[in-house]
């Protein structure tokens, strides 16, 4: 392990700065040239505002690409501690439900046993369901399902189950919940969701890092995307398992001691948790008020702020999570996050916390609020011909020479290739280490590598305008304090028709359509400029439809697909056996198993 | 000859006695499988910024740790 792998000290804070002042270096240079390409024809104010637009969001472009070059910098490695000590604590892994399929989850929970016994290591770990489901014919088959896993694992004595009367403060005050009830039973609790697999081992070590780190109050490992099946679902899938790592690389080496809890797959100090991260309700009403949303960057930074270390080791392998299967669960997924995040505007200014935690809510906020300064550069844009005066031909009285101002477009398609530039190079970049080093191989080999880190490219460039349409329409929903309405979607595998894609994305059609019309009347100049962002808006639907169907390409693969692993392979057959056993009632009735994952593919 | 004395074991009386499982799902998670009670406290931490003068000023002359309580 190198100075670099994980920084500290001074070292750190040359790390920080340096990102921090490459990405400025970035937003300015940007600032600059449009400010240039502006003077052309005589400076207006409008002008400055999309100069200070363009600084923003180019900011903001750049600290993600800085990250990713960060990254490529160095290779995860573990911490220095004794990967075959004996575990003396007790732990408990927990599993939040709401409303999911148990056959689907509970399998999982057996899977990870019998991948624990496979160990044979005598550590404690038991296993807690925490069902917080509404519906009682759902908690029922709960209760069925549950008697099987602890038949079928022997479970009598390690698996506990408990359904709550109320769900006050959803995922985070069900988990407090337990604390408050079961806290001092465990040392330690590995906290789940009900997607997530963890291989037996991957658990182990975790257990042995924190019990060798007594500082450590938070483990967080990066999960894996696995079972993509759609084009969306197996695009997201590959970026998760191709990109993910490196830029989680760079987050690890800028963490310090204030890593990020994304909310599962991590395991806490019960101690520490109790005495850190006791959530109040926000004073006031939602979307701003009321209880923490996303509470897992909250815990992070009041762990951090009770002197606790939080640390990703990214390096941890056998951490998986699966995801949503269409734009439409994916965008539902995000406007929940949306909430959450910009809520964190209230959280920011708490007292005590460390900087690096209050910069990482402004991160979370700023992730939502970056599509609104693109959005208000466009328009400022498509506006802009309307304010500029007539060009002065003869600006110099008396003289009978014509004056022609210089053509600055040249500035205009640098600035573009330079933004365009910090989205691709980062990703062109890790294909080309991958190919280099190896790593490439589990995604099929350096060229299949290389091809589907174009096809993703290509995939994400057209799917960017539809996401960051519902991101926007999520931002102004929260900001009126309003909940947002979605068509039905969910038919087990994520399929969505053309219709069922137009009737979540016509108003997307509407603005991608009004917005070229309005171009091509106002700034003519700009249409082929803007034809990128409207023309994937107008097909919405078809993209809509057309990602949710299975995928059937070699392009995208991933190891997991390449070779099953052992907790997922064993999740398969118990999952298959019990599925015959207890046959699903009504699909409609259950909601979908895409969780709350953080991972920085989603980011 | 077997005496009748020799009785055969019963298979049932000689083998270890081994918990009994409830027998129906309710039971189960009422009562061998209810999570332990072992409460932990979680006191509410302070996680909004108190911009009020007068607690501004009690945190600075009383340098009161921040965080605990709301």
């Amino acid at each position: 392990m190198t100075a670099l792998t994980r920084p500290r000290g001074a070292v750190l804070i040359a790390l920080r700065a340096l990102a921090l002042g490459l990405s400025a270096l970035a937003g300015i240079g940007a600032f600059v040239l449009f400010l240039q390409f502006g003077q052309a024809d005589g400076l207006q104010t409008l002008d400055v505002v999309r100069a200070v637009l363009i600084l923003i969001s180019t900011l903001w472009l750049a600290w993600g690409a800085v990250q990713a070059l960060i990254g490529l910098s160095s290779r995860a490695a573990p911490p220095d501690y004794d990967t075959q000590a004996p575990i003396r604590g007790r732990t408990v892994v927990l599993v939040p439900v709401y409303n999911e399929d148990p056959v689907a989850t509970f399998s999982r929970v057996a899977a990870m046993d019998a991948s624990l016994a496979a160990t044979r290591d005598p550590a404690t770990i038991h296993f807690a369901i925490l069902s917080d489901t509404r519906k009682d014919d759902i908690a029922e088959r709960e209760a069925r399902v549950f008697a099987h896993l602890v038949d079928e694992r022997n479970g009598l004595g390690r698996f506990f189950y408990r359904r709550r009367i109320n769900n006050i403060g959803k995922k985070a005050g069900n988990i407090e919940d337990f604390i408050t009830r079961s806290g001092a039973a465990y040392d330690y609790a590995l906290i789940l969701d009900a997607d997530s697999l963890m291989e037996g081992e991957t658990i182990l070590q975790m257990i042995r890092r924190i019990e060798a780190e007594p500082r450590l109050g938070l483990l967080q490992t990066l999960p894996k995307v696995i079972r993509g099946r759609s084009r969306f679902a197996r695009a997201m899938q590959f970026s998760a398992s191709f990109f993910s790592p490196v830029f989680a690389r760079g987050l690890a080496m800028l963490q310090g001691k204030t890593g990020p809890f994304w909310g599962h797959n991590a395991i806490v100090r019960t101690r520490a948790f109790a005495e850190s991260c006791g959530l109040p309700a926000l004073k006031g009403e939602p979307p701003f008020g009321g209880h923490v949303m996303s509470h897992d960057y909250v815990e992070a930074a009041l762990l951090a702020r009770k002197g606790w270390l939080v640390r990703l080791d990214d390096d941890l392998e056998g951490s998986f999570e699966e995801g949503p299967e269409n734009i439409v669960d994916h965008a539902k997924r995000d406007r929940r996050w949306c909430q959450g995040n910009l809520q964190h505007a209230r959280i920011i200014g708490a007292p005590g916390l460390r900087g690096w935690s209050r910069f990482v809510f402004a991160q979370g906020i700023m992730a939502y609020i970056a599509p609104l300064f693109w959005l208000g550069f466009l328009a400022a844009s498509i506006a802009a011909p309307l304010f500029v005066p007539p060009p002065d031909y003869f600006p110099e009285p008396y003289w009978p020479f014509p004056y022609f101002p210089p053509s600055e477009a040249s500035k205009a398609i640098g600035l573009a290739i330079g933004i365009f530039g910090l989205l691709l190079v980062p990703k062109l970049l890790i294909a080309g280490r991958a190919a280099l080093i190896g790593s490439a191989r589990g995604f099929g080999g350096g060229t299949l590598a290389f091809a589907s880190t174009l096809a993703e490219l290509m995939f994400s460039s057209l799917t960017a305008p539809v996401l960051l349409a519902f991101a926007t329409r999520s931002v102004f929903q929260v900001l009126m304090g309003r909940d947002g309405g979605w068509p039905t979607n969910n038919r087990g595998d994520g399929r969505m028709s053309l219709t069922e894609g137009f009737a979540a994305s016509w108003w997307i059609v509407a603005i991608g359509l009004g917005g070229l019309v309005l171009t091509d009347l106002l700034a003519p100049g700009l249409l082929l400029w803007l034809l990128p962002v409207g023309l994937p808006m107008i097909a919405a639907p078809w993209l809509i439809s057309w990602s949710s169907q299975p995928s059937r390409s070699r392009l995208m693969l991933v190891p997991s697909e390449v070779a099953t692993p052992r907790v997922v392979g064993l999740h398969d057959a118990i999952f298959t056996r019990w599925e015959n056993a207890f046959p699903t009632p009504d699909p409609a009735q259950l909601a979908p198993i895409s969780a709350a994952s953080r991972s920085p593919a989603h980011a | 000859m077997m005496s009748h004395l020799d009785l055969p074991a019963v298979p049932a009386m000689t083998e270890q006695a081994r918990p009994m499982r409830p027998t129906s799902p309710e039971a189960l998670i009422a009562g061998p499988c209810a999570l332990p009670a072992a409460p932990m406290a979680m006191p509410p931490q302070q996680i909004e910024p108190d911009l009020s003068l007068s607690t501004r000023l009690a945190r600075l002359f009383t340098r009161r740790p921040v965080g605990e309580g709301t």
